[in-house]
Order: structure tokens, then C-alpha cells, then sequence
């Protein structure tokens, strides 16, 4: 599956954290959990809306625990677009195993001349970060430092 | 929660579970009023159960919800057998504030304010990961930066040597090894050096409202009506990363070294053991990035003024009143019990606060003790501060470092829907330019304390001297 920022429906719903930014994301699948979770923090950043998938990225991390998986998934995206300028608009999980996330980015450099950014995320917190499966399928919150 | 009033304005949450000591809040009977149902206070619990902590673990009264430490959190711990927690210091690692006395006088920049603005905006790159105030940086050059700090910056023509006098640490921690700095660190600072970023970062050109202490005043050169920068900044992507490196390996090397956190963000390893010299390592060198990005910034913004009134830089006579982190640790003497000891002092939004005689304060400032920077909201004010002694009796030599917001971001917004930001703030005389006019909503002034309320407790609780305050005339933020 790929999930796309243009995709009908909510990403994540931004909750309230008096310092920092607060995600919750809901999803039927883990892997779609995933990539709601990194357009819903990128959509924070940048207006999605106007990033196109021109060039594809790979994304691997690995970890212990899903909520480490989670964190270093969004850590990673997160690097990609700050230190290597990449907006990623669209977000594919192509393997999620216990201790590992294999997956594909699809975006663009970032160009301010066309490109909104918003706020910029410092790094995402393991404060309160939570993977739990629910009678829907799953849910997550993420606490990201601005 | 238990909260023991102790004092007119300190507050004690007794010993409970885990917790190793007590906590301590400095705060007004308002102030905690509005802290009562706060996260931010089972936080200050939290932090009382590192290992090694010494005295209190003390929260300042900016204190609000933090990840791990509150914000306005302080720790001090044993340097021998205490833990290092880098969510003690958090992600932007040696965040801090300057200001620069100029010559110029407020009625002599007024009438410019637009044009100023615009060059100020122009010369320093601001917003969502902002780059390209100098040239990207090799990898040489920029462990070189790691290295040296502030005085890295002086080399290159930004500012002055006096500068370094007027900087904690002259600008530069010896312990710092860029070699402790990952490759994705150095990759995601490798452009930034002389940039803002975004959140509450700023540079501000203000006018001296009120002097409280005209002897202290003029002897930091500053007098009422008088023109002066404060930014506000810190180690951008490459201190973020280094926070992130360790609080990883730490979150794994916990269990190794028998250590249990109410919080995972509080991850934390023996000072001694090799996670925790390597973090001090690393967390020395983003501190000295953080400095020398400062640096670069208030020589890029002395240009810009001058260039914008078409004057002599010179003219300006701009000098460093003095520089302050406040996202830190430092190892320090201190007196506990009445016997001096070594400690690891962690202070996340606070800020050092040393008082007159202190050998640490270079000699022009010995007899006053340090000055200290506490910006406020873009708004109102920021107030200019000494250390005390009393600070160094009572919590490390510390005090608040800001407003402490009292809204959510996503509050802030709601709240300032349909307002015309901008001409609200020209209401107020103020200028601003920004990256993102969402972003500014954020940090409108109603999203915060009013930092009046935190330096008068910091006042009078003796932790912390008024010496004079700032009203923003111009702003730049990302």
C-alpha cells in the first residue's frame, strides 16, 4: 500500500501539549499506521498539497520495540527533510517485521519559491510515545519537540 | 500531588515512591494557581528520581509541560556518581540569548524600523530548517566549529575578541569532542551555522524600557532609550541530532547500568560510564556550534543595521552585553551542606545565574555577577538580569530563562484566528517579519505568561536582580 498526503480523510489529529506538538494517528493496518504517522508530522512542516512525487527514497530502520520503530521511522523522514531537503508527499511500507521497517519515500526537494513550510520539528520525543492495537486496528501518539 | 508551601514563593512536593529528594517550584500563589493541574509538576517528581541528584530537583517559575524535564526544570547531580540525562538538556542543546548594547538610540531608529527589518530579515536566513548564512561547511571546517566555538566566528571577521569575555564558557566548553558527533549530526549542521530556525526562535531589535539598577545598567553600557539585539537561537539540526543519538543509545544502555525512569525521555547513564563521556563529548560540541551560530548572527545582523541607517558598522559601537545558554549541563562547584562538591548541573529552560565573586564571571563583570537574559514574549518585554547570591545558595546558581508559554500552539492558533497579527502588533510599535505568519500566531504574545510575573518572583525570591527591561521594536522569526 502507499498512503498519499492527497488522500481523502485525516492524516493525524494534532492534540494538546503545551510546549511541544502532539500527534495522534489512527489506522486499520500497522504499515498504514506508519505511513499516516509520517505525512501527519511532514503535513506539519510543509503544505503537502503542493509537494509532487518526482523522486523515490528508501527508508530502513530497525529497533527493538514498535514504539522505537515508529520513533526512528519519523526520525528518519525527518532527517530526509531537513538535512537532505526531500518533502516526501507519499509514503509506502513494504515490510514491517518485529525488529525492522523497510519502506519507499516519494517526493521532492523542498523550493521555498513554491513550497509553504510551517514549523520546524526538532525531534520526535519519546515522551508519552505509545503503538497500541485497538478493536479498529491501531493507534498511535507521538510528542515531537518545536 | 502534595504541594507544601514553604516559603512565600517556593513550594516543596515532599519525598514519595522512587523519589530520591524533593522537589522544589519557585513560584507566586498565581503562578501555581495555574500550575495545580500542570503535567509539568509529576515532571519535577520525575526528574527527582535520577540517579546522583542532589539537593532538589528544582523547576524555576517559567516551569511548564515539558518531554521528560519540565521546562524550567533543574537537576543537579554528584560528577562522580550521578547520571547524565540528555532530555535534562533536551534537543536544542545550548538554546540560548544574546544582546548586544548599541549606540543608537530608539528615536534614531523608529523612523527606519521597515527598512531595517527588511535587512535584518534578508541577511539571516529564518524558518523551517534555514540555511545558507555562510557557505556550506566541509567537514573539517565545521568539527573545527565543534571545536572552537564562539571564537571559530571571532576568527572570521563576526564580532569582536571582547565578545568571548562576555560569553558563558567565552563561548566555547574545552570538554567538547566532535569526534562524539554522529555523521547525520554533522550532516544537518553542515549549512546551518548563522541561521535562526523557526518555534520561538528570534532576533529582535529593542529599545531600554526601564533601568532598575542605573549603576548595574551603565556599567553593562546600557541606559534607558537605548538600542540593542537580542537573539534567540541555538545548535539547530546538528545539537537535535546529537540529543537524539544519545537519548537512544542511553534508552538501551539503561538497564545495563541498573537504572529505572518514570519516563523514557529521562533516559540516562552514569556520567563515568563510556555513553555518558561520549554524550558529554558530543553534547560540548553542539553547545559550541550553538555559540559560534550565535556569533555568526550577531555580526551578520551588526552588518545588516548598518548597512540599512547607511553607517560605519563601527559607528554602532555594538559590543556583547552578554551571552547565556539555557538548554545545558555543566559540571560545576557548588556548596551543599557547607562543603563544596563537584556536580553535574542540568538546566532545561533555565538559566546560570552566578553570583558577584563568582571565579567563573570574567573580571569586568566579578563585582556585579552575571548578567542574565530572560526574554519574554514578542509583544511586551524581556528583562536584563544579575545573578545572585542567594541563587548560588539556593538552586545552583540558577534562575528562570522565559515567559513559559500558557497555551498549546495549536490554542494559540485558535485563538489568534481572523486577527491581523501584523497590525496588532504595529498597535503595540512593533515591526515584524517572518517566514511563516502561521508559525507567528503561535507565538503571539497571549500564548505565554507574562515574563513580568516570573522575574518579579525570580526578584523577589532573591534568586535573580532586575536591571533593566526591553520593549521590542522590531522582530525577525522564522
Amino acid at each position: 500500500m502507499t498512503t498519499r498526503a492527497r488522500d481523502p480523510g485525516p492524516l493525524a489529529r494534532e492534540i494538546e501539549h503545551t510546549a511541544d506538538l502532539g500527534l495522534e494517528v489512527e489506522a486499520p493496518t500497522l504499515p498504514l499506521l506508519f505511513e499516516r504517522a509520517g505525512l501527519g508530522m511532514l503535513e506539519l512542516m510543509i503544505d503537502l498539497g503542493a509537494v509532487e512525487p518526482l523522486e523515490r527514497r528508501a527508508i530502513a530502520v530497525k529497533g527493538d520495540r514498535i514504539d522505537e520503530l515508529l520513533h526512528d521511522w519519523l526520525q528518519a523522514i525527518l532527517v530526509d527533510f531537513q538535512a537532505r531537503g526531500f518533502a516526501a508527499c507519499e509514503l509506502a511500507v513494504e515490510e514491517l517485521g518485529a525488529r525492522h521497517v523497510r519502506g519507499t519515500a516519494a517526493g521532492e526537494p523542498i523550493d521555498p519559491a513554491r513550497h509553504r513550510l510551517y514549523t520546524e520539528i526538532k525531534g520526535v520525543t519519546y515522551h508519552q510515545l505509545a503503538v497500541r492495537e485497538t478493536t479498529d486496528g491501531w493507534w498511535a501518539r507521538i510528542i515531537c519537540d518545536v | 500531588m502534595e504541594l507544601r508551601r514553604i516559603g512565600e514563593y517556593v513550594w516543596e512536593i515532599p519525598r514519595h515512591g522512587a523519589m530520591r529528594v524533593p522537589g522544589r517550584i519557585y513560584a507566586s500563589e498565581k503562578l501555581m494557581a495555574e500550575l495545580r493541574d500542570d503535567p509539568a509538576l509529576d515532571q519535577v517528581a520525575n526528574v527527582a528520581h535520577l540517579p546522583g541528584i542532589v539537593g532538589h530537583a528544582l523547576a524555576m517559575p517559567d516551569i511548564h509541560w515539558g518531554y521528560g524535564f519540565p521546562i524550567g526544570g533543574v537537576a543537579a547531580v554528584d560528577a562522580e556518581e550521578g547520571a547524565i540525562s540528555p532530555g535534562g538538556i533536551g534537543f536544542d542543546i545550548n538554546c540560548g540569548v544574546r544582546l548586544l548594547r548599541t549606540a543608537l538610540t530608539a528615536d534614531e531608529v523608529a523612523p527606519h524600523a521597515a527598512r531595517v527589518a527588511d535587512a535584518l530579515h534578508q541577511a539571516i536566513p529564518a524558518g523551517v530548517g534555514s540555511s545558507g548564512a555562510i557557505a556550506k561547511l566541509g567537514r573539517d571546517e565545521e568539527k573545527k566549529i565543534l571545536a572552537r566555538g564562539a571564537a571559530w566566528a571571532v576568527a572570521r571577521g563576526f564580532g569582536r575578541t571582547s565578545d568571548l569575555e562576555s560569553t558563558e564558557e567565552r563561548g566555547g566548553l574545552a570538554t567538547a569532542d566532535p569526534d562524539a558527533v554522529s555523521e547525520t549530526a554533522l550532516e544537518r549542521g553542515q549549512h546551518q551555522v548563522g541561521t535562526l530556525g523557526s518555534g520561538n526562535h528570534f532576533l529582535e531589535v529593542q529599545r531600554v524600557d526601564e533601568v532598575y539598577d542605573e549603576a548595574a545598567a551603565a556599567a553593562l553600557g546600557l541606559a534607558a532609550g537605548q538600542v540593542a539585539l537580542m537573539i534567540h537561537s541555538g545548535s539547530r539540526g546538528l545539537g537535535y541530532q546529537v540529543c537524539d543519538d544519545a537519548l537512544r543509545t542511553m534508552g538501551r544502555a539503561m538497564a545495563r547500568y541498573g537504572i529505572t525512569v518514570p519516563d523514557r525521555q529521562l533516559a540516562c547513564v552514569p556520567l563515568a560510564s563510556p555513553e555518558g563521556r561520549q554524550y558529554l563529548g558530543a553534547m560540548a560540541a553542539a553547545a559550541n556550534f550553538a555559540w559560534a551560530n550565535r556569533q555568526v548572527m550577531s555580526g551578520l545582523a551588526e552588518r545588516a543595521l548598518a548597512a540599512a541607517l547607511g553607517v560605519d558598522p563601527a559607528s554602532l559601537r555594538v559590543g556583547l552585553v552578554y551571552d547565556v545558554c539555557h538548554n545545558i549541563a555543566k559540571l560545576e562547584e557548588h556548596v551543599v551542606d557547607g562543603r563544596p562538591r563537584r556536580l553535574c548541573v542540568h538546566r532545561k529552560g533555565a538559566t546560570r545565574a552566578f553570583g558577584p565573586g563568582h571565579p567563573a564571571l570574567a573580571p569586568h563583570l566579578r563585582a556585579l555577577g552575571q548578567p542574565v537574559i530572560i526574554p519574554g514574549d514578542m509583544g511586551r518585554y524581556s528583562f536584563l538580569l544579575l545573578g545572585t547570591a542567594g541563587a548560588m545558595a539556593e538552586t545552583f546558581g540558577t534562575t528562570c530563562h522565559g515567559a513559559g508559554r500558557v497555551m498549546s500552539r495549536a490554542q494559540a492558533k485558535k485563538a489568534g484566528r481572523g486577527l491581523d497579527l501584523v497590525a496588532e502588533l504595529a498597535r503595540r510599535g512593533v515591526t515584524i517579519r517572518a517566514k511563516s505568519l502561521g508559525g507567528v500566531a503561535e507565538e503571539m504574545p497571549w500564548a505565554y505568561k507574562d515574563v513580568a510575573d516570573v522575574v518579579d518572583v525570580v526578584d523577589r525570591a532573591g534568586i535573580g536582580r532586575r536591571v533593566a527591561r526591553l520593549r521590542p521594536l522590531i522582530v525577525v522569526k522564522g
